[in-house]
Order: C-alpha cells, then structure tokens, then sequence
C-alpha cells in the first residue's frame, strides 16, 4: 500500500512540475544515434496562451510569451518515447485534455516527429467552451523546418508523429533522400 | 523622341487602355455582386400590409409598404459598415413582424432577434431581445400566441424545448413549464408546424448512433415515434395528416425516388402511394388547410423548381401565372390568409427576379421592385439543360450558361459542384456564374453520380467514386457540349468537392483542359481522416468513409498530391486558412508538391475563411484573384 501511494505521489509530483521543454537553438547538423529524437510542433491562439504540459516518456512544461495570435513554432530534443499534450491554459481557462488517443504521440529516435499544430480559438456556447484542437499541417510544418533548420531537417528524415496514419512527410522526406 | 519620352508615352497609351477595361469589369463585378435590393416580401394575415428587407451599401433595410396605397416606409437599418444579414422576417400577426439579424463580420456569425410592432399609419417600435431560439410558428391566426423553440438549460445540458408563449414572454426569456406545448423530448433539433399551424412534428439525433428519428404530436398531446432513418441515405419529411387519419409524408425508404406516401403512423408503416415523378425526387409538399388533402408537390425538373397540383383550380392559377409572365418562371412567395392577394418572385435562370404584389380578385399585378436592382442593365445569358444518357442506363444531367456574345473569349469553364454527395446544381440565378458569363466565359455545371435530386441510386452511386465514375460523368457532359459548340480553351473550376475534380480533371485529362482552379480542395485522400485530431472519433471516420470510400491503396492513387507531377496545366489554388472541412494542410501539401515537381502553381490563402466564404469582400477578392489568374494564363 505505502508502495503504491509512494509511486502516485511521485507520478503526481512529476506531472505537476515537469521541466522546461528543452528547445533547440540554432541550426546545425549533429550526430545521430538511437537515443536522438526531435519533436516539432506549432500552438497557435487568438487568446493568450500561459502554458503546456507534456506528459508520457517524460514530463514537461512550457510557458509562452503573449503573442498576436502568430504561430509560435517548438522544436525541442526529447527521448524517443510515448507522450501526450496533457495541459492547455488560457488566459481564461485550463483545458485538461481527455484520456483519448487524440492527445496522444509518438516520438521515434533518429527522426524529427513533428505531431501537430496546436489550435484555440476560444469561445463559449451553450454553456460550453470550444476546446482546443490539434490540426496535422505537415506540409507547413516542413517548409518551417527547412527554412529554419535547414541542415538539421536535411540530417534527419521527417516524420507525422501525432494521431491516426499519415505518410506523407515519410513520403516526401524519403523522396528528398533519394 | 527621346526614348525616355517613347516610353513614358507607351506606358500612358497601355495605361489608358487597361484602366478603362479593369474600370469597366470592376463595375460590373460591383453591380452583379451588390447584395439584394429586396431579398424577399411577405404580406400581413390581412394582407393589408407587407414587409421587405433588402441592403443598401451593405446596410440591412427593413421596409413595411400599404398594399392599397403601395407606400412604404423603412423601419429598421443597420449601421453603416455594420456587415449584417436579415433572417427569417414574418408577420406574427396582422400588426407585429419578427426577424432575425445575424452579424456577419469576419471572425463572428452571432445573431440577435427582433419583434417590430407597426399600425396602419406605417408607425413603428422596435424590440431586441437575446433569446436563444427560433419562431416554431407565428400562430397567424392567434392573437399575441406564438410557438417558439427556446434552448433551455436541463441540468447539464441544453435542451430545445416547443413553448406556446406571447411576444413578451419571448422578449423576458420567460419560458415555464407549463407554456411547453408538450413533454419533453432529448436531443431534438427541429422542431416545425403542420400546415393548419398545428405543432405536430419533431426530429432528434442519436449521435452514436448517427440516427435520426421523427415524432409526431397526436391529438393528445403524446409524442408518437415515426420512422428512425439515417438520413444519408434516406430521406423521410412528415407533411401532415390528411382527412382519412394518415399522415402524408416524403420518403424514398421503400422506393428510389422520393415520393409523396400515406404513412399509418400508428402501425409505423408506408402505405400508399400518392404521387411520384419517373425521373426526379419530391422536395416539398403543401397541405390545404381546409379539406386536409395535398395541394401540391415540388420538385426540381431540368434543373428548375417546378410545382405539380392536386387540384384543377390551383393548376389553372399557376398557368395563368406563367402564361402572364412567361418565358420567366412564377412563385408564390406569400399569401394572406384569404388567399386573395400573393407577393410573386418571377424569375428564371437569367432574371434574378422581380417582385409583385398580386390581387387574383382584380388579377392586377403591381412591381414591387427588382430582387437585385443593379442587375437591371444587364442582358443575362439563360442556361440550357444537357441530358447525357451513359450505354449502362444512368442518366446525368447538366447545365451549361453561354458567355456573353459581346465578351466571348471562348473558354468554356468546367464547374463541377461540392459534396460530391447530396448537393447539386440547379437553374437558379447565380451570380457567380452571370458574372463570368458578363466576362466573357461559358460554364458548364454537371449533376453527376452522387448529386441529390435524382434518386438514391444516382446518389450512392457517386460514394467512393472520387476522381473515378464521377469524372466520367463530367467528361461525358463536356464532350456533349464540345460537339455543339466550340472553345478555343478549356479550365476546370471548382470549390471542395469541386476544387478536387478541378485538379484530377486537368491529371487525367490533360490534352483536354488548359489551367485549373481549385478551391478549398481536398488533393490528399488520406488525409481526410486525419487532418483534425477530434476526426478520429469512429463515427466520424465512418462518415467520411462513407462519403470517399475505405480503399487507402485507392486514395493513394487517386489523390492530387501524389499525382502532381502529371499536372501539365497552370493552376491556381485558393484556400481558406480556418477552413476545418478541406483543411488548407491539403492545398499547401499540393501546391509543395507541384513546386517540388517545376509545375506552374499559384496559391492564395484566405485568413480568415472557413468552407467557403461567409462575407462579399472576401469573396470578391478571390474572384479579383481567379479573374486576373484565367487572364494570364489564358493571355487574354
């Protein structure tokens, strides 16, 4: 029993602080090995967004400047693993994301995962708030990272992390390799 | 000359003649597009007096007009610069008018409703309220009654309730229980009014189930369960119950077309058949209030909306009608409760319409005004309707609208519709495609397998046909039109659907076309189910499965985005970037490919569009964009 409250406690400790997503800097090529992952996703809002929590193969937080309704891109080195977004709060509101598979992803080593961007537009009917949703732009997602990480997304192939089955970053990425 | 002279003088002479040119489209563009100078008239109980609603400068009008003396007065307009759209205005009774006043500006689309009460001097008051809901009925003959659908918060939910309240009630939001018109019933959408203003009908929605069931009220107030329907694939529209006890209904559950059936509501079962036409589904239905039979049935023939009467007496008024106004088509729009004195909307493919206060007594008709005052000076080209039979039987029907002869360019636009299931084109004035016709282009609009109208059969046969059997269709109406007339060019244009028949047309076909527009297209199949996190919920993807098709090696290969280095056209792409339907994700991952492929790709991104456009300048500036794209690439 103590066991068991000991490890909820933990778990509970950890999902409650978490550390800072760790961000990637500047470009540059870097070597590869099965414990190198990236993910990239974007969280776009008209309202302002204070933070979000990952959770999963490990925790994490981030907290965001106001903005003007920008997409505000992150891409950050994480361990390969299973994570899902966990936390949204708004200037308003926290969003607690539902035990579904749509918060849910997947990091594999040796890629850049990008898994989403990460939409609020914040309204309120019928007594309920709109929540956010993630929407798959992979192509945006791409020209942002060869455009900003050009010799990072050149190192590493691309690939759709997020929810369901789509191949068409594996495509394109694998079509670039060639 | 010096040459610095030569050139600053050609640079004038080519200015003088394109100014006056993109001047004088421009102009027609603000004329064809300026919104309705009346977009509907409806007469009082009495028909003593009569309400229009119209814009001017984008400002909603409301006008109350005398129908002895014929004049009017306004009684509402929005602000200026205010975008604002006039709903559903009616006459509660012979003194008092509701409507709705939906904001339409870019980011929003939130309504407030309205009672106006007027007296015969065209006095008026005015009354806003906020109440969340819908005029059920306006109880016409009932004084200061009327039924309302009020939003009602039921523990943790809200619930649309059927009230019978007064004006006031409705103004206080002061809906109590014992105003309910009957018990509750969960998850309805609708509820609606039989011809004698009885409130008899209901439709709720099983979510999970994806199952919609209709109810009707009997005359003991106890809600009865008709049929539950998905109504994907089946169509079931309750008219009223006729004099022998049946109800009349719309159906097509035991047939291909919809058709007008009895219905024992209490035996649950499809009785006999009333009336079906061979070759189109049934859209409406009136009741007579009176002696409880159908008047008439309606249906859309050759792509037009025509009536079929019970009655000899309703028959002999309609042609009268017609005869007076032919070749224009005749609608009655509203009557007073005598039925004595009609507002008509004559109309046809190329009249946008005019209205008339007609008085059958003295059978003298007065003009209203124009439904669209600017459209006045324009000769429109009507539309024509193609019949392409296929050697397996299936028959697919088409519209084609000539440009006009003083402009013809000579290009014929290929216009395929969205959907691809349930929707469909007709001969309605469309402003868009009168546009295009004043501009110089020929568009051709096909109703091809999976457009509604047509039978179940027709319908389901366009499910999982994307780029496949529906393509053939269109080919088959274009080969049609190009063996009666002749372009010197070719585009495909469409929106949703459309936008993706546009880019698989000109891949498929590429010796046939000559650039492409596609509009809030979907170009990567797959995609579809996988766009938006909340689209893998199962019904979700059950829906769409049903719509595209569940073959993901047939998506694959039937998809724009991976077929982009077979473009050999210009083509242009528009998208909408809050669009959640075809999100713009299919049109980026389309246009980087055809990029990456060296093909010649424009794109245009809306910021703040969804599905479509919700408001006149975007709209127009995408149709400035498409204009300026079909004259560079097709050099004219």
């Amino acid at each position: 029993m103590f066991k068991l409250i000991s490890t909820m406690l933990a778990a509970l400790m950890l999902a409650s602080c978490g550390s800072t997503l760790p961000e990637f800097g500047q470009d540059r090529s870097i070597n590869v090995d099965d414990k190198t992952a990236f993910v990239v996703f974007a969280v776009e809002s008209d309202s302002i967004i204070e933070s979000l929590r990952i959770s999963g193969t490990g925790f994490y937080k981030m907290q965001f400047e106001p903005s003007d309704g920008e997409v505000k891109y992150v891409l950050a080195q994480v361990s390969p693993g299973s994570y899902r977004f966990s936390q949204f709060k708004s200037g308003i509101r926290d969003y607690p994301f539902k035990e579904t598979d749509w918060w849910k992803f997947n990091v594999k080593a040796g890629h850049i995962n990008y898994v989403g961007h990460l939409k609020l537009s914040e309204s309120f009917v019928l007594g309920e708030f709109f929540p956010p949703i993630i929407i798959n732009e992979s192509a945006s997602a791409l020209i942002y990272l060869q455009e900003h990480y050009p010799l990072l997304s050149a190192n590493l192939p691309v690939r759709w992390g997020g929810f369901g089955q789509d191949e068409f970053l594996q495509r394109v990425t694998g079509q670039n390799s060639k | 000359m010096s040459l610095f002279k030569k050139l600053i003088f050609m640079v004038l002479l080519a200015a003088s003649v394109i100014v006056p040119v993109q001047a004088e489209t421009n102009q027609v563009q603000q004329q064809i597009f300026a919104s309705a100078s009346i977009a509907t008239a409806a007469l009082n109980p009495a028909g003593t007096l009569g309400l229009f609603y119209g814009y001017e400068k984008s400002k909603a009008q409301l006008f109350i007009f005398d129908s002895q003396t014929q004049t009017s007065k306004q009684i509402f307009s929005s602000k200026l610069g205010q975008k604002t759209r006039i709903q559903d205005a009616v006459w509660v009774d012979d003194k008092t008018i509701y409507f709705r006043l939906v904001d339409t500006c870019k980011s929003c689309n939130q309504f407030k409703q309205f009672f106006v009460f007027v007296d015969e001097r065209l006095n008026s008051q005015l009354e806003s309220f906020n109440t969340r809901g819908y005029l059920i009925n306006p109880l016409r003959d009932k004084a200061n009654q009327l039924m309302y659908a009020a939003w009602v918060r039921q523990n943790t939910k809200y619930q649309l309730e059927a009230y019978k309240v007064t004006v006031e009630d409705i103004i206080k939001s002061r809906f109590k229980r014992d105003n309910r018109i009957a018990d509750h019933l969960t998850d309805v959408r609708r509820y609606w009014a039989d011809d004698n203003n009885q409130l008899r009908f209901a439709q709720s929605h099983d979510k999970e189930e994806l199952l919609t069931t209709y109810w009707l009220l009997d005359e003991d107030n106890d809600w009865q369960k008709l049929e539950q329907i998905d109504s994907r694939f089946y169509e079931f529209t309750p008219i009223g119950l006729l004099a022998n006890g049946a109800l009349a209904v719309l159906t097509n559950i035991k047939s291909d077309k919809v058709a007008l059936y009895e219905y024992n509501w209490q035996e649950r079962d499809l009785g006999k058949l009333i009336y079906q036409h061979a070759d189109y589904d049934l859209i409406s239905a009136e009741q007579n209030t009176k002696n409880k039979q159908i008047d008439w049935v309606g249906y859309y023939q050759n792509g037009e909306y025509v009536k079929h009467y019970f009655s000899q007496q309703l028959a002999d008024k309609q042609a009268l009608l017609e005869r007076s106004f032919a070749p224009d088509n005749a609608y009655i729009v509203s009557s007073n409760n005598a039925d004595d004195k009609h507002v008509l909307l004559i109309t046809s493919s190329n009249n946008s319409g005019k209205y008339y206060l007609y008085n059958q007594t003295s059978q003298r008709a007065f003009l209203l005004g124009a439904k669209y005052e600017t459209h006045q000076n324009f000769e429109f080209q009507p539309s024509q309707t193609l019949q392409i039979k296929h050697p397996d039987g299936h028959q697919v029907e088409a519209y084609l609208t000539l440009a006009n002869p003083q402009t013809d360019k000579k290009v014929l636009l290929v216009n395929p519709h969205g959907g691809p299931i349930g929707i469909r084109d007709t001969q309605h004035f469309s402003r868009t495609t009168h546009y295009l016709s004043q501009i110089g282009y020929s568009i051709l609009k096909v109703n091809f397998r999976g457009s509604e109208g047509f039978g179940r059969a027709h319908k389901n046969a366009g499910r999982g046909q994307f780029g496949i059997a529906i393509e053939e269709d269109i080919m088959a109406a274009l080969k049609l039109v190009k063996q009666q007339y002749q372009f010197n060019k070719t585009c495909s244009m469409g929106g949703s659907y459309g936008g993706y028949s546009a880019a698989i047309l000109v891949i498929d076909h590429p010796t046939e076309f000559d650039c492409a527009i596609a509009r809030f297209g979907v170009f990567d199949l797959n995609l579809l189910l996988n766009d938006i996190n909340f689209k893998q919920e199962e019904n979700i993807q059950r829906i769409i499965g049903e719509v595209v098709g569940t073959d993901k090696a047939l998506h694959q290969s039937r998809s724009p985005v991976n077929l982009a280095n077979k473009v050999s056209v210009p083509i242009l792409l528009t998208a909408g970037l809050k669009d959640q339907r075809a999100t713009a994700e299919h049109t980026k991952r389309f246009e980087y490919m055809l990029k990456k492929h060296g093909k010649a790709v424009e794109s245009y991104y809306m910021p703040d569009v969804w599905h479509g456009h919700r408001n006149r300048e975007t709209m127009l500036e995408e149709i400035d964009v498409i204009e300026a794209f079909l004259q560079r690439v097709l050099n004219h």
